[in-house]
């Protein structure tokens, strides 16, 4: 009889672990109900169903796990299993993913997507060596320079301007500095109000990002010409991946990978018409064939800033030859 | 009156039954604060959803009657708030996807009918509302033609539709990009009335605020709490939306918690806000429960 309950509880403690599902816990800054938050969702339910409930993912939406630094910092003590993240996030890990960013390199998504196919094994193998997997990436949107009460036509356009610095950010700096015009540093939540005070007259986003942040009724020009690509992606904790069952880690690899191709899909058709909008309520501003050589030789000049520490030269002197 | 009625004679029996709607919408109007006081909401369900046909039919009947388009916008409004969105949240909360899309679409309807009343409301009492959408200086400049106290209602109503329609398609980015217009609309009936509505045009303008964590959450505060004072605690809607939105987004889990309970604590506190208490108290519930306390990582 002893025998016989204690199979009994082997047995049940045996189902009861197999019935227990392994959690992967994600953050996000983006809302449950955003365009980002519907893509993942997909994503979710498909692990949940592929894996008949083994593996559940988690999403900790609208930055309830705190900023990207606190979600990359989460993910390292392994309090989150994950995050969805910009090119900030994406930067604490391996900060040379910033070349795929660099003003003024690149005009469209085809040349973004040259390059980061070029690079992505490197990038993925940065990610590797610190415990993470880099699951795919996933973009936010082409950013352009939009002012308010002026044309921002030319590098010179800036004088006498408040043009706007997210303090975390590591690139446009250096296009302020040469530019010499003294940026408004400050972090997100302040913008807006900055904006309807006029103590912020300018700055980079992409049309998507400034509807979404409300920033778009408070600026009236445009450029037709975009800054840079801005990007993200989807990071795992290798840890957390290996710990699965090899074909539970495969669904999940591979069903995130789908993911990123769809967030990409519709976060890039989604700036496109976010741009015709504010197309049809601003004033688009395309510079002339000077103003853009005077454009392309202040991205130089900061490229050239960037490569004295916040860059590898060589990196992006590689990348420069890519997009030859 | 009386010319009226003379000239009614001239052209005959249609002008007569539309001196009689315009004076049974007015009515209407007059009497629909007594609506506020109901305390069952399934009187108050049921009688919403057949005045709202009956609304329906007079201004089809009566399409510029301004006090026509403008219960049809609050009505719209007021239901998709206190019933269409009880079910969708209800959905997303116990994780049924179909019957969450199916409630969104219902409540972004309700709220697009509301515009639509709404937007014609506006237009009719000042040609421009749609031109100046264009941006928050179009939108400032169009609405500093609203001078008169009385207009902060419209102005309120159709303000707190715009916002509604975002926070329930916010899937949808042109939506989201056109919040500033229900932002201005808010922000000018607050200007004209700043405590109108039992503080609803504060407390919407303050969750606009603290749409997310790194939106503008002392703002949002400074808002809630003028609203507050103002409605000296008796409207539960201003405690509710203070909760869901700045407590949720700014990560004060105490402050959530406190908010919600004084909604589930107080009692009949303002009987002329009955209903809208009613509705708050049972939104309380549903934000203390796992899910919602989850979503706001308590």
């Amino acid at each position: 009889m002893t025998r016989l309950l204690k199979a009994l509880f082997v047995l049940s403690a045996s189902v009861a672990m197999a019935a227990e599902p392994v959690t992967l816990k994600l953050g996000s800054l983006a809302p449950r109900e955003s365009p980002w938050g519907q893509v993942l969702r997909a994503w979710v339910k498909a692990v949940k169903e592929k894996t008949q409930g083994a593996v559940v993912i988690e999403v900790f939406w609208n930055a309830t796990q705190g900023d990207e630094a606190a979600q990359m910092s989460k993910l390292k003590t392994g309090q989150l299993d994950g995050a969805v993240v910009t090119g900030v996030g994406l930067s604490l890990v391996d900060p040379t993913v910033n070349v795929l960013q660099v003003p003024g390199l690149y005009t469209d998504w085809a040349q973004l997507d040259r390059v980061r196919t070029a690079l992505s094994p490197r990038f993925e193998a940065n990610f590797d060596q610190q415990g993470y997997v880099l699951v795919g990436w996933g973009d936010v949107g082409l950013d352009r320079w939009m002012s308010k009460g002026f044309a921002l036509a030319a590098p010179s356009d800036f004088k006498g301007k408040r043009p706007w610095v997210w303090r975390e950010e590591a690139l446009l700096p250096a296009v302020y500095q040469a530019a010499t015009v003294v940026p408004v540093a400050t972090g997100v939540p302040e913008v807006l109000p900055e904006l309807s005070t006029g103590n912020v007259n300018a700055l980079s986003i992409s049309a998507l990002g400034a509807e979404q942040l409300q920033w778009a009724s408070r600026l009236d020009h445009v450029s037709a010409t975009i800054v840079a690509p801005n990007i993200g992606g989807l990071v795992l904790s290798k840890a957390k991946l290996d710990a699965l069952p090899k074909e539970h880690r495969a669904i999940v690899v591979e069903t995130g990978k789908l993911t990123c191709q769809a967030l990409t899909t519709r976060i890039r058709a989604e700036d496109e018409k976010a741009f015709e909008r504010l197309k049809g309520k601003m004033t688009v501003v395309t510079p002339t064939p000077e103003q853009a050589a005077q454009w392309k030789a202040l991205y130089a000049e900061a490229r050239a800033r960037l490569a004295k520490g916040t860059l590898p030269a060589a990196l992006l002197q590689e990348v420069e030859t890519l997009l030859k | 009156m009386r010319p009226l009625l003379c000239l009614c004679a001239i052209l005959g029996a249609s002008c007569l039954d539309r001196i009689i709607l315009d004076g049974t919408v007015k009515s209407t109007r007059d009497a629909a604060s007594a609506f506020d006081t109901l305390s069952d909401l399934e009187v108050a369900r049921t009688g919403a959803a057949s005045s709202l046909v009956q609304l329906e039919g007079m201004q089809k009947l009566a399409p510029d009657n301004e006090d026509a388009l403008y219960l049809l916008t609050q009505s719209w409004a007021g239901f998709a708030g206190a019933f269409i969105e009880d079910e969708w949240e209800a959905a997303v909360d116990r994780g049924d996807d179909d019957a969450e899309a199916q409630q969104a679409k219902r409540a972004r309807d309700a709220y697009e009918r509301a515009l639509k009343f709404g937007t014609l409301l506006l237009e009719q009492k000042r040609p421009g509302f749609v031109a100046a959408q264009r941006n928050a200086d179009t939108m400032k400049t169009y609405l500093a033609g609203y001078t008169a106290k009385a207009d902060a209602e419209s102005l309120l109503w159709v303000g707190a539709a715009w916002l509604s329609r975002g926070s329930v398609a916010s899937e949808d980015p042109a939506v989201v990009a056109d919040l500033f217009v229900g932002v201005a609309l808010l922000e000018r009936a607050v200007e004209l009335d700043e405590g109108i509505a039992y503080g609803t045009a504060l407390a919407a303008l303050g969750a606009y605020h603290a749409r997310s964590p790194d939106a503008e959450l002392a703002e949002a505060k400074r808002l809630f709490e003028r609203a507050l004072t103002l409605t000296n605690r008796g409207a539960l809607t201003v405690q509710l939306l203070y909760a869901q939105s700045w407590a949720c987004n700014a990560h004060d889990k105490a402050a959530y918690e406190a908010l919600l309970k004084e909604v589930l604590d107080a009692g009949d506190v303002l009987p002329a806000q009955r209903l809208e208490n009613t509705v708050a108290k049972k939104k309380a519930v549903r934000y203390l429960g796992p899910a919602r306390l989850k979503r706001c990582g308590f």
